[in-house]
């Protein structure tokens, strides 16, 4: 059965739909980018996954399971989310922040076991945090949180991980470095990521899923959804899709 | 301060503090005792008198100070954690709502029960003068009550700091928390109320301005929250009693110490700090 499946799905916020008629399936070792213009409902698609707002039509189904019949501890196993921009909180170490991740297998009236702390330490030498792991978060450079954030996710152990413009404020360094991390836990996880850089999501997503206002208009490999009339149609300005003939890969650009 | 193992130190500098105040607070009073004296009757070693004093008169009133501290640490911790950690007008008006209904639901039921309120204007002001050990067991029960439930929710009101959605990912019932947690504070706070009076204004804002020196993290937040609040109002009980022989109701000294503090605070808020 397949990891994620999602059948023409309407979903918003309170009697307001943003998302319309979303369908899509998907299973481990996919990288999903979503793509468009802002306000297009990149965000709200992965609210919904999360289980977080409204479902008004349709469903969406974890391994055969409608996410709504799943309680809150169960889809936090199941469904990690990294939001776009989660703030450093004074007072938790490193450690702390990724171990918030543990919360959802820490019973009520249980602790932190050393499993939690050896799975946490495990999510935090993923991303490379692991040498930080005392330090306070808020004396952290802006790609340094982004990682631990990221870690917290992975502390989840969720066999879906969603991330939230994951590189929407970090420099092209840095957005790179944590983009490689993302990609290669893709082998053991579905990862579904929103990107404003077209050029970011068609490097590093293995499927791209383009949205423009609620409505998906075009969904599959990369080459096949960045077309020049299709990023006219989502952008409302002329974008030039340039294929680089010896890598392969894509880059677009006014034109 | 770059490692938070700097947290310790400052838990073992309270601690010291507060025995070094739980000894004043039974040195001071309208009998002259040595200090010599008061460690001798507080092991029953002097004679009776002074035992007596020690143990019924200014005992209760220490372990009554501690306990009420406590509490009102708790009740604003958790409200802190519940209306949101930089709504703190939010926390000051709601909180300051629920002790002023509780307050004159209280003065209807006791008019209504025929109760002189005269008897009731020391209760009202703040004052934790007469203090028997039977209301300080009452008041530990309520305080053991919070520690409980700050042991198995500090986590639940960690991940609430990461905002309802984070805390939702996480797998917490973000609904179903913030209503029994808030009930559990406006009991904690009622009985704060009830064992101190007004005398709470002053400690109810501590938590906001711990959080400033050692972060938000509950783990540490409440503990640290518990330690300086049962410390001022310690301080503020000696205070009453050497500085106004006749005991000044505690409730005008806490409102007079906070006042400047609630209004920082707003301040601070309204330049969105």
């Amino acid at each position: 059965m397949e990891m994620l499946k999602i059948e023409a799905m309407d979903a918003g916020y309170e009697d307001n739909v943003v998302v319309k008629n979303v369908s899509l399936e998907s299973d481990i070792g996919d990288f999903i980018g979503v793509i468009g213009p802002n306000g297009c409902g990149k965000t709200t698609l992965l609210r919904a996954i999360a289980g977080l707002i409204n479902i008004f039509n349709g469903q969406i189904k974890i391994r055969g399971k409608d996410i709504r019949r799943i309680n809150r501890r169960d889809l936090a196993k199941r469904v990690a989310f990294v939001p776009q921009l989660m703030v450093p909180t004074a007072g938790f170490t490193v450690e702390e922040t990724v171990l918030l991740g543990r919360t959802p297998y820490i019973g009520r009236f249980a602790f932190e076991t050393d499993r939690d702390y050896r799975i946490a330490k495990k999510a935090a030498e993923e991303l490379k945090v692991e040498h930080l792991i005392d330090t306070p978060v808020t004396s952290l450079s802006g790609g340094e949180f982004q990682r631990v954030a990221i870690a917290r996710a992975l502390a989840q152990e969720s066999k879906i991980l969603l991330l939230d413009e994951p590189t929407s404020h970090l420099d092209f360094r840095f957005s790179i470095k944590v983009l490689r991390m993302i990609r290669r836990l893709r082998e053991e996880k579905l990862i579904i990521a929103t990107f404003h850089d077209l050029n970011l999501a068609a490097r590093f997503s293995r499927k791209l899923m383009l949205i423009n206002k609620g409505e998906v208009i075009a969904y599959g490999k990369p080459d096949a959804v960045l077309t020049n009339e299709n990023l006219k149609q989502a952008f409302r300005m002329k974008l030039e899709v340039r294929k680089n003939p010896k890598t392969g890969k894509l880059r677009i650009v006014n034109a | 301060m770059s490692k938070l193992k700097s947290r310790l130190p400052l838990v073992v500098y309270l601690l010291i503090v507060i025995i070094i105040l739980c000894f004043l607070s039974l040195l001071v009073g309208s009998t002259k005792m040595s200090a010599s004296r008061v460690v001798a009757s507080i092991f029953s070693l002097g004679n009776s008198n002074s035992s007596s004093i020690i143990w019924q008169i200014r005992m209760p009133r220490l372990f009554l100070a501690i306990l009420s501290g406590s509490l009102i640490a708790m009740a604003g911790s958790i409200l802190l954690g519940i209306f949101g950690t930089i709504i703190i007008d939010n926390m000051i008006v709601k909180a300051s709502y629920l002790a002023g209904s509780i307050a004159s639901a209280v003065s209807v039921l006791l008019i209504l029960l025929g109760i002189n309120l005269n008897k009731f204007y020391p209760w009202l002001l703040g004052s934790l003068a007469g203090t028997t050990w039977d209301k300080v067991l009452v008041i530990a029960l309520f305080v053991i009550v919070g520690i409980v439930v700050y042991v198995f929710y500090y986590k639940d009101l960690n991940a609430l700091l990461f905002g309802e959605y984070t805390a939702k990912t996480l797998g917490v019932e973000v609904s179903r928390i913030k209503i029994f947690l808030f009930a559990i504070a406006a009991v904690i706070s009622l009985v704060a109320v009830y064992s101190c009076g007004l005398l709470c204004l002053a400690a109810l804002i501590l938590p906001y301005f711990v959080r400033l020196a050692t972060g938000v993290n509950y783990k540490y937040l409440i503990p640290v929250s518990i330690l300086s609040s049962a410390s001022l109002i310690i301080l503020l009980d000696i205070f009453s009693r050497i500085v106004f022989p006749a005991e000044l109701p505690l409730g005008i000294i806490a409102v007079a110490v906070s006042g400047p503090f609630y209004i920082y605070a707003l301040q601070r808020r309204r330049l969105g700090l």
